[in-house]
């Protein structure tokens, strides 16, 4: 991933350049208000580093991983990927494109789980994996072996994570979300209802994510977390994220 | 006989039959429709084909009529005394000596010769009937050969039965290309329609179709690769003639249960006897 | 790294379809591309036109103006697909150069032979997709027999194999359907459909009128197929969650009109139309 011939490895070239990116919501249903949730926002994430995103609920920081994510419509701006051989321009990129870009490029672990009920929770992990067309033996032990290591107890592993507490289907969707190895890793919140323990596994996987030359961008609340994983801190403000008098009414409540 | 024209049918009608014919002829297999008229007997009673034979038939011609194999049941009687008085045509009850043969049901055991005419009676003429009441519909599969519930057929009489288990109208696949019901036969005489030397016509009274199997066609019997298919055979021989490769029909003799197998073509058998004793 | 490669042939490119029977019944203007290995989601309320669309998509009902052009010419990134090495047609009627057929220009006889070995239809009411008077293994058989399989026992074998696909007992393989359940019958349909491996499938509502316990299995095992088959599809459903969990792509319809398209999570977490924002928000989450 990480160019080796790099003569400076910690300031390799950038994997993601984000340039005045903005996002407005226009909400037809309340008399067509609008609301400005990000201005002119820019960053340089490079591989190997953890970006951490820092402002208080409702500044937008979910927003622009679900921007990065395609989750959001990119209204304004430019949000571009950085290979060896040429980059990518993700507002212009024809929908069809994004399922192998998500598939082999950006991972993405929210902070809830979505999956086809009743599926077991060993299967959800693997899912990644065998959308690559991996084998199906070697994605079921790798999934096995990420589950160990979050602890969660094996008697879970063939159960659907429907009916498991909130701290077990974060782990089944960290372990989702690490099993593919994206070069890009946007973490919402992975650590939100862990305990100590498994706090740790992650920033683990984190560093092991870093090591192998993974770019991530994280929201991490918990102080202690955000210290031990990042390399640097974006703080996000009211210049450019929304106005909390706005904010107050908007999706973006729940961040 | 007087007020009626040769053979019952009018000439126009017979143009227009003839007509149909050598489209079915040019066609083989291929379902052509025709102007049937009402017939002086009921459907189920052979219509189509005695329209057939009065169409093609000449006033030199020698008649031989079969119902099942056999010349002296009702349907046979019937239709013959029929020609006998609208045509005046000499028949026959022997298979050599015939030069046009209407049947209901079966092929004679003797084989045909170049230049005979064997005309069936049909009932249904539509082979994929069963699975598409739609004439629309059958027609388009026909016409794009689509014929893949023909085997849908024959496999679950495998699933339900372990073998095929359609013994008469069995159906065939005309020069490579056309599905076609073979009118009630039984399949042993399925063979029989391959590369056979007459002319095979098939007439639908009710349905107003006909069509034709022209000498030496080939024509195939529908099955699998692994369940191919395979005429009945019986462990016993005629009871009149001996014969241990005819058709043969299970008589009952008294009341006690006893029985006795006899070739069903009463023709082939009493040729049989004769040149026996 | 490199760049990854996102490019993927289209393989169905439907051109300005429009089918009225009356003012607003129907689907107008209708433009989009489906590309290879995509699932791709048609959602609107009943009455939007999105069955309407299917029909002619799917080469049941001609539209009275566009095209819909299927694009069959081997791309690379699909010869790698598994099982669809082997070509089955070889029957003439459709011919294999052919890269590009104009669905309602090749004329009936090529179209119905497309759509019974390149194409797949799976109906909403399994009845109308399955012969309810023969057995589940002649269900499962038929599409292989038209393909000229006269091979009983392999005929069985590959229709025992599908039924355990679809997590049907493969004991039951000479049952009649009617002797089913609902949910049975429809995995049953989707077996009949896939046999063949088609390399399109068109799906209405295939988990409308199932019990929801019967639903996530159903659902769980069109991720799957889809995947194993790399298979493309259009799916019509008036059912959101079913549309997030099996599409990748969504188009909205609304009074035989597309009004909002693009990536089904887009679509659904940041509508832009005023009619989708209300169809989303209309939801009801447990």
């Amino acid at each position: 991933m990480l160019s080796e011939t790099s003569a400076s490895p910690k300031r390799a070239r950038p994997r993601l350049t984000v340039d005045g990116l903005h996002k407005r919501f226009l909400l037809h249903g309340q008399g067509g208000l609008e609301i400005d949730v990000m201005r002119d926002l820019s960053l340089t994430l490079d591989a190997g580093e953890c970006l951490v995103l820092a402002g208080r609920s409702g500044i937008g920081k979910s927003t622009l991983l679900k921007m990065l994510h395609g989750d959001y419509r990119i209204d304004r701006g430019h949000i571009r990927l950085h290979f060896e051989d040429g980059e990518l321009d993700l507002e212009t990129l024809p929908a069809y494109a994004w399922h192998g870009l998500r598939r082999d490029v950006i991972g993405y672990v929210s902070q809830f789980l979505r999956v086809v009920p009743r599926v077991a929770a060993v299967d959800v992990v693997m899912e990644p994996l065998l959308a690559r067309g991996a084998d199906e033996n070697e994605a079921r032990q790798r999934a096995e072996t990420l589950l160990a290591r979050l602890n969660l107890p094996e008697r879970l592993w063939r159960l659907p994570p429907g009916t498991f507490s909130g701290g077990e289907q974060q782990r089944v969707n960290i372990a989702r979300g690490f099993i593919g190895e994206h070069p890009l890793l946007l973490l919402d919140e992975p650590t939100a209802s862990l305990d100590a323990t498994n706090r740790d596994v992650v920033i683990t996987l984190i560093g092991e994510a870093k090591a192998r030359g993974a770019a991530m961008l994280g929201i991490f609340h918990d102080e202690d977390v955000r210290e031990r994983v990042a390399d640097r801190l974006l703080p996000l403000d009211d210049s450019l994220g929304a106005r909390a008098s706005v904010t107050q009414n908007t999706q973006e409540t729940l961040s | 006989m007087d007020g009626y024209n040769f053979a019952y049918l009018d000439e126009q009608t017979k143009r227009m039959i003839r007509r149909a014919l050598l489209k079915g002829v040019a066609i083989p297999g291929y379902q052509v429709p025709f102007g049937g008229r009402e017939m002086p007997m009921p459907y189920g009673w052979g219509t189509g084909g005695v329209q057939l034979t009065a169409s093609i038939l000449g006033a030199y011609d020698i008649l031989k009529v079969i119902d099942q194999g056999a010349d002296d049941t009702t349907n046979a009687v019937s239709i013959r005394h029929f020609f006998q008085r609208v045509a005046g045509v000499e028949t026959t009850t022997a298979t050599t000596a015939a030069d046009v043969i209407q049947t209901r049901h079966r092929i004679p055991e003797t084989p045909l010769r170049s230049g005979q005419i064997l005309v069936f009676q049909v009932p249904i003429p539509e082979p994929l009937r069963f699975i598409e009441p739609s004439e629309q519909e059958t027609r388009l599969m026909h016409a794009l050969e689509e014929y893949g519930v023909m085997h849908v057929k024959l496999y679950e009489d495998i699933a339900r039965y372990g073998h095929i288990a359609t013994t008469y109208a069995y159906p065939v696949k005309v020069d490579g290309r056309y599905v076609m019901d073979p009118s009630p036969i039984p399949k042993f005489d399925n063979p029989k329609l391959d590369g056979n030397p007459a002319l095979m016509l098939f007439g639908a009274g009710r349905e107003k179709r006909l069509y034709a199997i022209p000498p030496y066609t080939r024509v195939e019997s529908l099955d699998f690769e692994d369940h191919p298919f395979e005429v009945q055979s019986w462990e016993h021989t005629c009871a009149l003639c001996g014969s241990d490769h005819s058709y043969l029909d299970e008589v009952i003799t008294d009341d006690k249960g006893g029985r006795m197998f006899v070739c069903s073509d009463t023709d082939y058998c009493q040729t049989r006897r004769g040149e026996v004793a | 790294m490199k760049k990854p490669a996102l490019e993927r042939p289209v393989l169905l490119d439907v051109q300005d379809i429009t089918r009225l029977y009356g003012p607003g019944k129907g689907c107008e203007a209708i433009d989009f591309q489906l590309h290879a290995g995509e699932v791709l989601g048609i959602v609107g309320e009943s009455g939007s036109g999105k069955s309407t669309l299917l029909r002619v998509l799917a080469g049941m009902e001609a539209p009275d103006a566009g095209r819909v052009v299927y694009r069959r010419a081997i791309h690379e990134s699909e010869a790698a697909r598994a099982g669809a090495g082997e070509d089955v047609l070889d029957k003439g009627e459709l011919e294999r150069d052919e890269a590009e057929l104009d669905l309602y220009a090749i004329g009936e006889a090529r179209r119905r032979a497309l759509l019974r070995l390149e194409w797949g239809l799976v109906h909403q009411n399994p009845r109308d997709g399955l012969r309810m008077g023969v057995s589940a293994g002649a269900n499962i058989g038929e599409r292989l027999m038209a393909q000229g399989q006269r091979h009983y026992g392999q005929l069985r074998a590959t229709g025992q194999e599908w039924m355990r696909q679809v997590e049907l007992d493969p004991g039951r393989i000479d049952d009649a359907p009617r002797t089913f359940s609902g949910g049975m019958q429809q995995r049953l349909q989707i077996a009949r459909t896939l046999v063949t491996r088609p390399r399109l499938v068109f799906m209405d509502e295939p988990t409308g009128g199932l019990d929801v316990s019967v639903q996530a299995r159903l659902l769980d095992m069109l991720r799957t197929l889809v995947r194993q088959l790399g298979l493309s599809v259009v799916l019509v459903t008036h059912d959101l969650a079913v549309a997030r969990l099996l599409a990748h792509r969504l188009m909205v319809m609304r009074r035989g009109q597309v009004v909002e398209a693009g990536l089904t999570d887009q679509i659904l977490d940041d509508p832009q139309h005023a009619y989708t924002q209300l169809l989303v928000s209309s939801v009801l989450t447990p």
